[in-house]
């Protein structure tokens, strides 16, 4: 255990020293015994980030039901809490055991953005583990990610021991199992890295090299052994209503960002918007019962004392019951003055009534996401949501009351050109002439419109991953010209930082060599890179140039077709032709429908359901 | 009305929340109770309960009190139980009943005592400590100086708080570390706080105190009826 003498004398110098105590109800801890398995589950942000992360109660609370594995939970500590550390010599520690993660078998980190692996190499610095694979011993932990970042796994494939693709439930108890018998026989890490390889969706990158062409594209990435596969296939749950889900959670004692119950009511989406990751990587669609759900919220609300539940999913109102599932849940919790939450409900398919019953006191406002300003570009990203969905919601909207609107767009979308940038500022406008387009006495409350702007980030995996990212110099011009159209004192424009932007496109899409400035970066001090606050664009830009990156190359480069990805080896049941059939179906502006009206065959029935979405 | 005043226990890692996660402790405490709070009328329906005072983030208590009302009425005694299996380590409710008084229990706090461990920084004896601390309270005013925004300009106030300590003993001195005991003026009507009085201390005696070495512990909070100054409960 940590020295608690000297923990107790800098929590109280720490912001919020709550973070970094434990004992919240309903965490678990265990009394450690020689044959256990030691698992740290690794968020690399601070708490209350981690706390909202459903997948870490998730896999928390599963891996603790095996009484022969002790699962804690080991967060980035917040900078003043790291300086006390660091002068302290106060490791980074399990917040159930107190025990310093060198003391682990594994730790696992969530990988759910890029902008957090700094965060990574800086929690097992402080956990004083060597931060490359390559240097750990057979004392130091295994080091595991998971996450869906992790579908680009190469930018920190020299610190991961091995990756975890797709949904952990079955997997993670299968290589613990696996390294508990290992363990036992006196096994050595690499034999157990060799043996781990074999199970379907896990990937260890150091049994793996990669050789490059004379231009920096990848000539071939391959296996060191013929022993090992050559592709790496995702988990995933087949039945999630049979599926582990928790029935009781920690209750944080500090507010965290979702501090709620949070009830998974199905994975995957069928709308297949082109520039989503998320669509394509959780495919297939799996619901959880209403049963099961009505069933969870009773147990979840009565363990945790909760005041509000939210819906969690991708674009929740495509459950299929969805408006029976609201409805049951408002009249068991509604006298008990607990509230829900849709915090993903695509509003333009969705019963405004259903929506006032929820938001029955308070009037928050309403979010669309028509991510493009004209027809024609939504079309490109087939995001199949038209002006007329938009007005026709808010007409009801407005004619009930509310008056607060978010719009939320992306900037630099392929094809895009400044007149796709104006339909952004003619839909807002639109808006604001639907709202005061009424008799005097109908208008009620003061109308407020949001305009929010991303920088589009071509990720791996989407029909757009050959895409060029637009430069930073050329997504503030687009930032610029929009600012100037938007004149009018009703609506707000608001827009991402292009720079932390640029930095995601070229992780995201990152390989090997990318990694070395991720290291490099880390080591001049780059650290909760995804705080804007904390973000140093110069440092990062310093550490591609000492390593030999060239940013560009990563980011705002056209690939072909022929190219090998950094990806490629990995299987996530959509096929590469069918994100290219998507990507070529772009350039014809043509849509392709919502796979529940009809297959779109690509490709996930064949490989993981035997036929069957 | 069914209003219940409760003490209860604020220890170990509970030190650490603030005021409002204690709020928030509390109600989702009673909703796994099953004890169904009253709510405020309105727009953002608010459960009826409240806290005695703010307790500093890191100072521990076995003096805190609240007042609930509650829905339907429940026996003391099954209400105690019933809260405290759901509450976590370090919260425990102590003792409570039912009061009929439209008066908050904020508005009738004014005393509170506490226990104060701190290290010195240099070794005296305990006849010089005594010797200052006795100096200290016989000192015709102790000022303060805070600092205060008034109108978007910093200024700094003086404030005598002698008359806001209302005792200070030592209890313990060994190898450095000296223990407290006192009552200090508390509550919504004008308030000392013991991070303040040590401060000034420090500052009137001379007595160096090792910073980030000093622990608080809150024993009761008093109201004054008919001259005398009693618990609430």
């Amino acid at each position: 255990m940590i020295d608690m003498n000297a923990l107790e004398k800098i929590l109280p110098r720490v912001e919020k020293p709550a973070r970094y105590i434990g004992d919240e109800l309903n965490s678990i801890k265990k009394e450690v015994t020689e044959d256990m398995v030691r698992f740290g589950f690794g968020f690399p942000d601070i708490y209350e980030v981690a706390m909202s992360h459903l997948g870490m109660h998730i896999l928390y609370n599963l891996l603790n039901e095996k009484e022969y594995i002790y699962c804690e939970r080991v967060f980035a500590p917040w900078m003043d809490m790291e300086e006390e550390m660091r002068k302290n010599n106060i490791p980074l520690y399990g917040l159930e055991s107190k025990d310093s993660i060198s003391e682990f078998d594994f730790i696992g980190f969530t990988l759910q953005y890029e902008m957090s692996y700094t965060n990574i190499l800086n929690m097992l610095d402080l956990g004083n583990i060597p931060v490359l694979a390559c240097d750990r011993s057979e004392d130091d932990p295994i080091v595991v990610a998971g996450g869906p970042c992790a579908y680009n796994p190469e930018p920190i494939a020299d610190i991961m021991d091995f990756f975890i693709l797709g949904e952990g439930e079955e997997v993670n108890i299968e290589f613990i199992d696996l390294y508990k018998e290992y363990k036992k026989e006196g096994r050595s890490r690499k034999e157990f890295l060799e043996a781990v390889s074999e199970i379907q969706g896990i990937y260890v990158p150091s049994l793996y090299d990669v050789s490059y062409n004379e231009d920096g594209t990848i000539k071939e990435f391959f296996p060191k052994d013929e022993k090992y596969p050559k592709k790496i296939k995702k988990r995933i749950v087949t039945d999630l209503d049979a599926a582990y889900f928790p029935e009781k959670v920690i209750v944080p004692f500090i507010e965290a960002v979702h501090d709620r119950v949070m009830l998974e009511i199905f994975r995957g989406c069928t709308r297949g918007c082109r520039f989503c990751q998320a669509g394509m990587i959780y495919r297939p669609v799996r619901e959880r019962s209403i049963e099961t759900l009505y069933d969870l919220a009773k147990k979840l609300i009565a363990v945790t004392g909760y005041e509000e539940i939210s819906l969690s999913s991708l674009s929740t109102s495509d459950y299929s019951k969805i408006e029976e599932l609201v409805i049951k849940l408002m009249q068991e919790f509604k006298d008990q003055n607990i509230g829900l939450s849709l915090p993903s409900l695509r509003i333009d398919n969705f019963s405004i009534e259903v929506i006032e019953e929820i938001q029955k006191v308070r009037k928050t406002g309403l979010t669309f996401a028509p991510e493009a300003g004209t027809q024609r570009l939504r079309d490109v990203i087939n995001k199949g949501i038209t002006e007329d969905n938009i007005i026709h919601s808010l007409r009801d909207a407005f004619s009930r009351g509310w008056c607060s609107v978010k719009l939320y767009f992306m900037l630099g979308l392929p094809t895009e050109t400044y007149e796709d940038i104006e339909g952004i500022k003619d839909l807002a406008y639109e808006v604001k002439d639907e709202f005061f387009d009424r008799a005097k006495e109908d208008i009620e409350g003061n109308l407020k419109v949001t305009v929010s702007t991303s920088c589009f980030v071509p990720k791996p995996f989407t029909p757009f991953q050959w895409h060029p990212q637009d430069s930073v110099e050329e997504f503030d011009k687009k930032i610029r010209f929009l600012k100037s159209l938007i004149k009018d004192n009703k609506i707000k424009y608001n827009h991402h930082d292009s720079t932390v932007s640029f930095l995601e496109a070229i992780v995201a899409r990152g390989d090997r060599r990318v990694g070395k400035a991720i290291v490099r970066a880390w080591e001049k001090g780059c650290k909760f890179d995804g705080w804007s606050e904390m973000f140093d664009y110069e440092k990062w830009m310093e550490a591609f140039e000492e390593t030999g990156v060239d940013t560009h190359f990563y980011a705002n480069r056209q690939r072909s077709y022929d190219e090998v990805l950094p990806w490629d080896f990995i299987d996530i049941g959509v096929t590469k032709e069918y994100l290219i059939k998507e990507n070529e179906k772009s350039k014809q502006e043509t849509l392709t429908q919502d796979c529940r009206e009809g297959c779109t065959n690509c490709g996930i029935n064949k490989s993981f359901t035997g036929d069957v979405c | 009305m069914k209003k219940i005043r409760a003490k209860f226990t604020k220890c170990q890692n509970s030190k650490y929340i603030s005021h409002l996660d204690l709020m928030r402790l509390f109600q989702r405490a009673f909703r796994r109770a099953g004890l169904h709070l009253k709510h405020t009328e309105g727009f953002h329906p608010q459960p009826k309960l409240a806290f005695a005072t703010a307790l500093s983030l890191g100072t521990s208590s076995e003096g805190e009190y609240m007042d609930v009302e509650v829905e339907e009425e429940i026996g003391i005694e099954d209400f105690i139980r019933d809260i405290n299996a759901v509450l976590p380590e370090g919260v425990k409710v102590l003792n409570a009943e039912y009061r009929t008084e439209k008066d908050s229990i904020a508005s009738l706090i004014r005393w509170g005592s506490y226990i104060i461990e701190v290290t010195l920084e240099d070794e005296i004896d305990r006849e010089e400590l005594e010797d200052k601390l006795e100096e200290f309270l016989s000192l015709d005013e102790i000022i303060i100086t805070k600092e205060k925004k008034k109108k978007r300009k910093r200024i700094t106030v003086e404030e005598n708080i002698k008359e806001r300590i209302k005792n200070l003993d030592i209890l313990l001195y060994e190898d450095k570390k000296v223990t407290f005991k006192t009552t200090l003026l508390t509550g919504s009507n004008g308030n000392l706080k013991p991070e303040l009085m040590l401060e000034s201390f420090e500052r009137y005696t001379n007595i160096k105190i090792e910073e980030h070495a000093t622990k608080i512990h809150r024993l009761d909070l008093f109201i004054e009826r008919d001259g005398e100054i009693v618990t609430p409960l």
